[in-house]
C-alpha cells in the first residue's frame, strides 16, 4: 500500500490562506463519555447530569478539549507534518450535547525567523450550529521551506536559507516570466475564483460578522430562517453551483463566524471544501463525503422543528430544485450524501 | 476565596508512559480518522519514528487527580477557560514522560454570577532524557456555589 505523504512547505504559504472548514458529527454524550474516559478527566460537569443541573447549568456539557482536539484535526491534517510549536485556546461558550462544531482556521502571519526556520500562525475557531462562537485560538506551527529544504534536513544537512528578499525577487522573476496571470498576484491563489466573492449581493450582511473578506452567505437568504434544520442545507446546496454570484466561494472563503442567520450554509460548503483537497481522502482512504456531509443537527436543534414546519420546507424546497439540478449534479463530485439525506428525512 | 498561598504549589512527578492502546482511545473519542495516530506505517511515512500522539493529547498526560484535590477546591463545580500547549517535540507511542503540575496563579474575577475564583495551572512534561515534550497552561474557573 503505498502511502502518499504530502508536505505542506512555507514557500506555498500566504498570509490568508483559509483552511478548509472541518464539520464534525454532532457531539453525543457517548463521545463526551469516551473522551472523559480517554483522558482520565472526569469532571462531573462532564458525566453527572444531575449534578450540572443542581450546579445550575440545564444539562451536563462537553469538555472543551474536546473542541480544541476537533481544531487539532483540522490544523495537523492541513499542515500535514509540519511540526506544531505552539496551541492555545479559549473556551468561549459551552459545548452541549447534540452541538454540531464547525471548525475553521485561516493564516494570519508568515514569518522569516532566521537561520532557516519558518513559522506561520494560524488563528483557528470553531463555531456550534447556532453560528456561536465555542472556541478561539491561535496555532504555531514551523514549516520547511521547500521540499529542498526537507530533503536536506532530513538527510542531517542544514537548513535552507530562503530571505524575504531573495523570496520576493524570485516571486517577481516568476511574474515576469508569466506577465498575464501572475500581476494580481496578491489575490490567494490562483485556483480559487475570488472576483466574483466581493460583488455578491448580500455582502452588506457580511460586516455584522466582523468578517474581514465579505463573506455573503448567498443562499441563506432565500432559505426560511431557521437554516439548522436539515432541508435548508440540502436546498441549499443544490442551489449553490448555479446562480452568478457563486455562492460557493463565498461561504467557503468565509473567514469569521457568519452571523447568526448565516450559520446554516455557512457549514454546507464544506463538502466541496474537503472534496477540493484529496490529499487525505485519497491518500489515506478517508471518505470525505461522510465526514463533510452536512450535518443533521443534534437532537436538540431539531426538536423545534414540528412535522408541519419540516412538511413546509420540504415543500419549498423543490422549488429550487427544476432549475438547479442539473448543474448540481455535474458540478458535485460525490453526490452520495445528497440523497442519503432526502432518504433519511 | 480560594488560598494565594497555593501559588506555587507543586505536585509529585508523575510518570506516564505512552501507550499506543491510550492514543486510540483518545483518537476515537475525538473521532479523528487520522492514520498517523493508529497506523505504524502511516505514521513512519508521515515522518514520524512511531506512532504520533495528536497534538491535544498532553490533556490525558496532566490530568492529575491527586494534586487537584490536595488543593481542597471542595465541591464547587470547575469550568475549563482556557488552554495552552507548547510543544518540545511530538509525542510518540513508547515514551515515558514525567509531568509535575504546578499553581501559576489564583485570582479573583468579577463574574455574571458574583465573583469567581480563577485557577491557573502548569505543568511541563519531560521525556527519558529530561528534554523538554511539552509545557501546558490551564485556567480553570471556579463558580462560587
Amino acid at each position: 500500500m503505498a502511502l502518499l505523504a504530502r508536505q505542506l512547505y512555507f514557500e506555498a504559504v500566504k498570509a490568508g490562506d483559509e483552511l478548509p472548514p472541518l464539520v464534525k458529527p454532532p457531539v453525543d454524550r457517548t463521545q463526551i463519555a469516551r473522551y472523559a474516559g480517554a483522558t482520565g478527566d472526569y469532571n462531573p460537569l462532564y458525566v453527572d447530569e444531575h449534578l450540572a443541573k443542581n450546579a445550575g447549568f440545564p444539562s451536563a456539557h462537553a469538555p472543551g478539549m474536546l473542541a480544541m482536539g476537533f481544531i487539532g484535526e483540522l490544523v495537523v491534517d492541513w499542515l500535514r507534518g509540519a511540526r506544531l510549536r505552539r496551541y492555545t485556546a479559549r473556551f468561549v461558550k459551552i459545548v452541549w450535547p447534540g452541538d454540531v462544531i464547525t471548525c475553521r482556521g485561516r493564516v494570519v502571519d508568515r514569518r522569516f525567523e532566521g537561520g532557516g526556520v519558518y513559522a506561520i500562525d494560524i488563528e483557528v475557531w470553531a463555531e456550534n450550529q447556532r453560528g456561536e462562537l465555542v472556541l478561539k485560538g491561535l496555532v504555531t506551527a514551523q514549516l520547511y521551506y521547500s521540499a529542498e529544504d526537507d530533503a536536506r534536513q532530513r538527510a542531517g544537512q542544514s537548513p535552507l536559507v530562503v530571505t524575504p528578499e531573495e523570496e520576493a525577487a524570485r516571486l517577481a522573476k516568476l511574474s515576469r516570466a508569466q506577465p498575464p496571470k501572475r500581476h494580481e498576484a496578491h489575490p490567494p491563489p490562483p485556483p480559487k475564483p475570488p472576483p466574483a466573492v466581493k460583488p455578491a449581493p448580500p455582502a452588506k450582511v457580511a460586516p455584522l460578522a466582523k468578517a474581514v473578506v465579505p463573506a455573503p452567505p448567498a443562499p441563506a437568504a432565500a432559505l426560511p430562517a431557521p437554516a439548522v434544520h436539515r432541508p435548508a442545507p440540502v436546498a441549499a446546496a443544490r442551489q449553490l453551483p448555479v446562480p452568478p454570484p457563486q455562492p460557493v466561494p463565498a461561504a467557503v472563503h468565509a473567514p469569521a463566524r457568519p452571523a447568526a442567520s448565516s450559520h446554516g450554509d455557512a457549514r454546507t460548503p464544506a463538502p466541496s471544501a474537503r472534496d477540493r483537497t484529496p490529499s487525505r481522502a485519497s491518500g489515506v482512504g478517508r471518505s470525505a463525503p461522510v465526514r463533510a456531509a452536512p450535518r443533521q443537527p443534534g437532537p436538540k436543534a431539531a426538536r423545534p422543528a414540528s412535522p408541519k414546519r419540516t412538511a413546509a420546507k420540504t415543500r419549498s424546497a423543490p422549488r429550487f430544485v427544476p432549475k438547479t439540478k442539473p448543474a448540481a449534479r455535474a458540478s458535485r463530485p460525490r453526490p452520495g450524501s445528497k440523497p442519503t439525506g432526502k432518504k433519511r428525512r | 476565596m480560594l488560598d494565594k498561598s497555593l501559588i506555587g504549589r507543586e505536585s509529585e512527578p508523575v510518570v506516564h508512559d505512552v501507550e499506543k492502546g491510550a492514543i486510540r482511545r483518545f483518537v476515537e473519542a475525538l473521532g479523528d480518522p487520522n492514520p498517523i495516530y493508529v497506523e505504524e506505517q502511516a505514521a513512519r511515512v508521515a515522518g514520524y519514528p512511531a506512532l504520533v500522539a495528536p497534538p491535544t493529547f498532553p490533556a490525558l498526560l496532566t490530568v492529575n487527580d491527586r494534586f487537584r484535590h490536595s488543593l481542597d477546591l471542595g465541591t464547587r463545580s470547575l469550568l475549563h477557560g482556557e488552554q495552552q500547549i507548547e510543544f518540545g517535540r511530538p509525542i510518540l507511542a513508547g515514551d515515558r514522560i514525567t509531568v509535575k503540575t504546578r499553581v501559576a496563579d489564583v485570582q479573583e474575577r468579577a463574574g455574571a454570577s458574583g465573583p469567581m475564583d480563577i485557577l491557573v495551572l502548569e505543568d511541563e512534561g519531560r521525556d527519558a532524557q529530561g528534554a523538554l515534550v511539552f509545557r501546558t497552561r490551564e485556567v480553570l474557573v471556579l463558580r462560587r456555589g
